[in-house]
């Protein structure tokens, strides 16, 4: 299978979601029809026609500091996926948006995941390690998970500010976020007004 | 001419959004690009490394698809106040790419009832509010008939379904009243629709209409539709890739030719005539007849204008179904009780007509929940039936997961065809047995399966105990999601 036309296809090809490992046809069909034609089974092609990728990933962050981590973990992060799977295989791939210690917390999040036992709920362990961010540490750590188009974490973040927002009135969330209030009185009595029906409790 | 013009600046604005998931294909489009460019100029925009260094992080830095995935699933009123934090706020909530309006969220707490005027203006606040088009609208409400509301909820549709600024990708009409809500036309006109969700809707579809024709995902629940107007459809929605038809008591031959659809379900409280006719891409079909529901949609049944059922019979229907299914990857079949045609001499000859001829079957999942009445008066089949049938091609070389839900009284009868599969399957890798007799039954159906001599050796073999009737939850597990 040639390397080069995957290359492709995943860089320009952003409409499709592929597969990383893409077996060229499906071993069982091609023994069936083979069956059915008569013939002797033959050899199957086998997943090791994949070319080779590296056991370990660099990853460079803003302050160009790298960190070492294994393929797998890695892949949980679209950015960083495509750059290894790019024929040139961007190594280190260079995170420039994403300073070292949020790098760190976003590793330690997919290693947690990976090693995870199938069917493990993380819920618990998810909280716990987002809760004990500061405020700043987790919207930096969301907006890096955007970045890095990593879906796991990222659903993982918003869920959890969201889960913050849910219980609160609208004082409260400036008050907990350090929003300040840009609006002048007549302003919020308006959007009140307008949307009065979202208001009533 | 001015269609297509506006089909394509239609999709020329949803192309230039960044989408709320970073999956999202067009989200990915534009990350790709902002990548490249390192160019931001909004402060709304993802921040760039100056940004980064400035100033200490707030959520306000946060870029707009991602505060809408803070926002979004805070609900409908929550959302909608997030506006009041600060000028940052005030329009996150008028793009949010997913909008579900459910009239459980109007109820009022110490009336216990739903102001209709409030709910109808509030649904016209969101949608003269919007900024940006929709990627999903989702609409539950029991008001959407009658009650003089008619011309109201033909306006949101028209707004959802024509007008650019509130067009939507996904829609979702879920009535909750007690008769049907026939569906205005102006829905069959939306030309970036991609799927489209009815439930106890009424739908006339005319001969020819300019819309859908993007649309891939169908699904129509307890929907009123004609046989001649869903082959009118097929005809037009020429991407379509998954239908599913549940409980459309007015379909009783469907026919079925489309040369892009891929997944069809269909389920259905009696027995049908579904002739698949020129489906080369379809690779799963899930058939269910689910007869206990029959009661509970009595009202719905009208026989009298039913068309005659084409074949012979209930198997022999089920047979020349079958016999379309040769591409077809993944098969669920279940057959509720009181289908009385359905005896176990019938069941067997059906059961090695889908084994023999799906040779590419690679999921297959039957249900069977006959009773002790019909099920004492089988002695038609033989006791070894099971070991003398020889193995066909689908079973030798690709059949990998196999679901058996076991809600009736025919134990020997599936365990011997579990016998089968496991014995000649070679490319089995999970056997999942969902039975509703109890753990004495389920230790004697574990037991005599554990001596088998299987011949695929990593085969996973599961077992589940589920309470009687209460079956339809798995189906979901087994693959048809769609569903449940």
């Amino acid at each position: 299978m040639d390397m080069e036309d995957d290359t492709v296809q995943v860089r320009e090809n952003s409409a499709e979601d592929t597969e990383m490992l893409e077996l060229p046809k499906d071993p069982a069909e091609v023994k069936a029809s083979e069956f059915i034609k008569g013939e002797s089974s033959k050899e199957i092609p086998v997943e090791s026609q994949q070319p080779e990728l590296p056991e370990n990933v660099v990853l460079q962050s803003l302050e160009k500091e790298e960190f070492i981590i294994k393929l797998a973990v890695g892949q949980q992060s679209e950015i960083i996926k495509n750059a290894i799977l790019d024929g040139r295989g961007e190594n280190p791939v260079p995170l420039l948006n994403v300073s070292a210690p949020i790098l760190a917390k976003a590793i330690e999040f997919w290693k947690r995941h990976i090693d995870a036992a199938e069917g493990e709920d993380l819920t618990e362990w998810d909280k716990a390690f987002l809760g004990d961010l500061s405020q700043e540490v987790l919207f930096e750590l969301a907006a890096a998970a955007n970045y890095m188009e990593s879906k796991s974490l990222l659903d993982c973040t918003c869920k959890f500010i969201a889960d913050i927002i849910k219980e609160m009135k609208v004082e409260e969330v400036r008050d907990y976020f350090g929003i300040e209030c840009d609006f002048t009185e007549e302003e919020e009595r308006k959007m009140r007004e307008d949307n009065a029906w979202a208001f009533e409790q | 001419m001015e269609q297509c013009e506006r089909a394509s600046e239609i999709e020329r604005v949803f192309s230039s959004l960044p989408s709320g998931l970073p999956s999202d294909p067009l989200h990915r489009a534009v990350r790709v690009s902002e990548i490249r460019e390192s160019n931001f100029s909004s402060p709304s925009a993802h921040p760039s490394t100056m940004d980064y260094r400035r100033r200490s992080y707030s959520m306000d830095d946060l870029p707009d698809n991602l505060l809408h995935m803070v926002v979004g699933p805070l609900g409908l009123k929550p959302a909608v106040r997030t506006s009041l934090l600060a000028k940052r706020w005030r329009d996150v909530h008028r793009s949010l790419p997913i909008v579900e309006i459910d009239e459980d969220d109007f109820v009022s707490p110490d009336t216990k009832t739903i102001d209709e005027y409030e709910f109808v203006s509030a649904v016209f606040a969101i949608l003269e509010g919007r900024l940006l088009p929709f990627e999903r609208f989702r609409l539950c409400c029991g008001l959407l008939d009658g009650e003089g509301f008619d011309d109201e909820f033909k306006k949101i549709l028209e707004c959802v379904s024509i007008r650019e600024r509130t067009i939507t990708r996904e829609l979702s009409v879920i009535f909750v009243g007690g008769d049907f809500y026939k569906i205005p036309e102006c829905v069959l006109f939306n030309l970036v629709l991609i799927k489209l969700e009815l439930e106890k809707c009424w739908i006339d579809v005319p001969i020819s209409f300019p819309g859908l024709k993007k649309l891939r995902v169908l699904f129509l629940n307890i929907t009123i539709i004609s046989e001649g107007d869903l082959e009118r459809l097929l005809d037009n929605l020429s991407e379509l890739e998954e239908l599913s038809l549940i409980y459309c008591s007015k379909l009783h031959n469907i026919r079925i030719t489309s040369s892009s659809l891929q997944k069809l379900d269909v389920v259905a409280f009696r027995s049908l005539s579904i002739v698949i006719r020129g489906a080369p891409c379809l690779r799963s079909v899930g058939v269910i007849y689910d007869f206990d529901v029959e009661e509970a949609y009595e009202n719905v049944i009208d026989d009298k204008a039913a068309t005659p059922l084409v074949g012979t019979g209930d198997t022999d229907r089920l047979i020349r179904m079958v016999t379309e299914l040769q591409q077809v990857n993944k098969l669920c079949l279940s057959i509720s009780k009181e289908f009385d045609k359905f005896e176990s001499q019938k069941m067997v000859s059906f059961l090695t007509f889908v084994l023999a001829s799906s040779p590419n079957l690679k999921v297959l999942t039957v249900g069977d929940r006959l009773y002790s009445e019909i099920a004492n008066n089988d002695l038609t089949v033989e006791e070894d039936y099971w070991e003398q049938q020889p193995p066909t091609v689908c079973v030798n070389c690709n059949l990998q997961e196999v679901y058996v839900i076991l809600d009736g009284d025919r134990k020997k009868f599936w365990v011997n065809f579990v016998e089968y599969l496991l014995v000649n399957g070679n490319m089995l890798k999970k056997v999942w047995i969902c039975c509703t007799k109890g753990l004495r039954h389920l230790f004697e159906i574990q037991r005599y399966i554990s001596l088998i001599v299987k011949a695929s050796a990593n085969v996973i073999i599961e077992f589940e105990i589920v309470k009687k009737g209460k079956t339809r939850n798995y189906f979901a597990r087994a693959g048809l999601e769609s569903i449940y």
